[in-house]
């Protein structure tokens, strides 16, 4: 009986200390988590401490205002001309003199690229002798061509001011018929000097 | 009863024509808007519901302006939808957009061949090349004969 008492007695007394020893360590938030809190790309994502999630939501649901604010004030400070098309995605409106600022870069872009693409000599050759021709087939567009010089791709058409009646109806035709082998074109305006003022033509093979 | 059934067949034909109506295209013929180029050949232009051809024995060129919703802006679309009695025609259209001073930007020409029927084709302009306040001009050649037919066209978005 007493041999007994003398192991019950030490590991009961043992079991006391456990006890004791494990309130005294326990931290004040018995429940600890760590929420990650998803954030926009703008900002890096956070880690925050709580008990229940209440505060983790909370601050999701700040980080979402502060985003939807964010797009607000991105969308209020563009200019006012925007507008809806069918796919139902804003595009803005360009005003007269953005366009013709976009043109113009777009123009200086084209008359870069030309000036740089090397001379294919016999396609060029072919391509500037199909263009005579049908620059020739009109009086008014023959008597206009200041120069006519092709690439590899490309070709450049510089044409002297006409006064006669059927020039543009003839021009659109002359580029509607060179179509079929260089149907892009681009209408350009080069002012040299001394009160000269020529239309510069680009034409482009469809192969980019 | 056969009330009830009738009423609900209106209403399933109403419902499969508003949702249909909306596919519908912008221009479900367009003949009547082209033009010869020459003011001296329109007699040589022959419009009816399949489009406009060409009775002469040489080629005509038409045009028309394919309106645009000018409250879009960026790249754009304008494609156009015509016929060809052999396959070897050569069909072509060019569209150029022009600003609002009237000065030409650009024009970008579609070629159709070997096709016997009806064939739909497009091209595209860029922001730059189809600014807010351009407008645009369908450019055909119709080829002598009957031996094509463009018959409509639009512009998107």
């Amino acid at each position: 009986m007493k041999k007994w008492l003398l192991v019950v007695v030490p590991l009961a007394g043992l079991g006391v200390w456990l006890v004791l020893h494990a309130i005294s360590t326990q931290k004040p938030h018995a429940a600890i988590e760590h929420a990650s809190v998803a954030t926009s790309s703008a900002t890096p994502a956070q880690s925050i401490v709580t008990t229940d999630g209440s505060v983790a939501l909370r601050v999701a649901a700040l980080n979402s205002e502060v985003s939807a604010l964010r797009a607000e004030l991105t969308r209020v400070s563009q200019p006012p001309a925007t507008a809806t098309n069918d796919s139902g995605s804003e595009a803005r409106l360009e005003t007269p003199e953005q366009a013709r600022q976009n043109w113009r870069e777009h123009m200086d872009q084209v008359a870069i690229e030309y000036d740089l693409e090397t001379r294919d000599a016999r396609w060029a050759r072919d391509t500037e002798s199909k263009l005579q021709g049908v620059l020739s087939a009109s009086r008014a567009l023959g008597d206009a061509v200041e120069s006519l010089d092709c690439r590899s791709a490309s070709c450049r058409i510089q044409l002297k001011p006409s006064q006669a009646a059927n020039f543009e109806d003839d021009l659109l035709r002359a580029v509607h018929e060179v179509g079929s082998f260089l149907p892009e074109t681009q209408f350009d305006a080069a002012d040299p000097g001394q009160g000269r003022r020529f239309t510069v033509i680009y034409l482009k093979t469809g192969a980019g | 009863m056969n009330k009830i059934r009738f009423g609900w067949g209106v209403f399933a034909a109403v419902v499969a024509v508003v949702s249909t109506g909306a596919a519908l295209p912008l221009n479900g013929n367009a003949s009547g808007t082209f033009l010869a180029s020459s003011g001296s050949q329109q007699a040589d232009i022959n419009r009816s519901t399949s489009g406009v051809s060409n009775t002469a024995t040489a080629s005509r060129y038409v045009y028309a302006n394919p309106p645009r919703n000018p409250h879009t802006a960026g790249s754009q679309t304008v494609s156009w939808t015509g016929y060809s009695n052999a396959v070897g025609n050569n069909n072509c259209c060019t569209v150029y957009s022009y600003n609002s001073s009237g000065t030409y930007v650009a024009g970008k020409s579609s070629c159709v061949t070997g096709i016997n029927g009806y064939y739909t084709t497009s091209v595209s302009f860029t922001t730059a090349e189809a600014p807010s306040d351009a407008s645009y001009t369908l450019y055909c050649t119709l080829l002598a004969s009957s031996a094509n037919r463009v018959q409509s066209y639009r512009v998107s978005p």
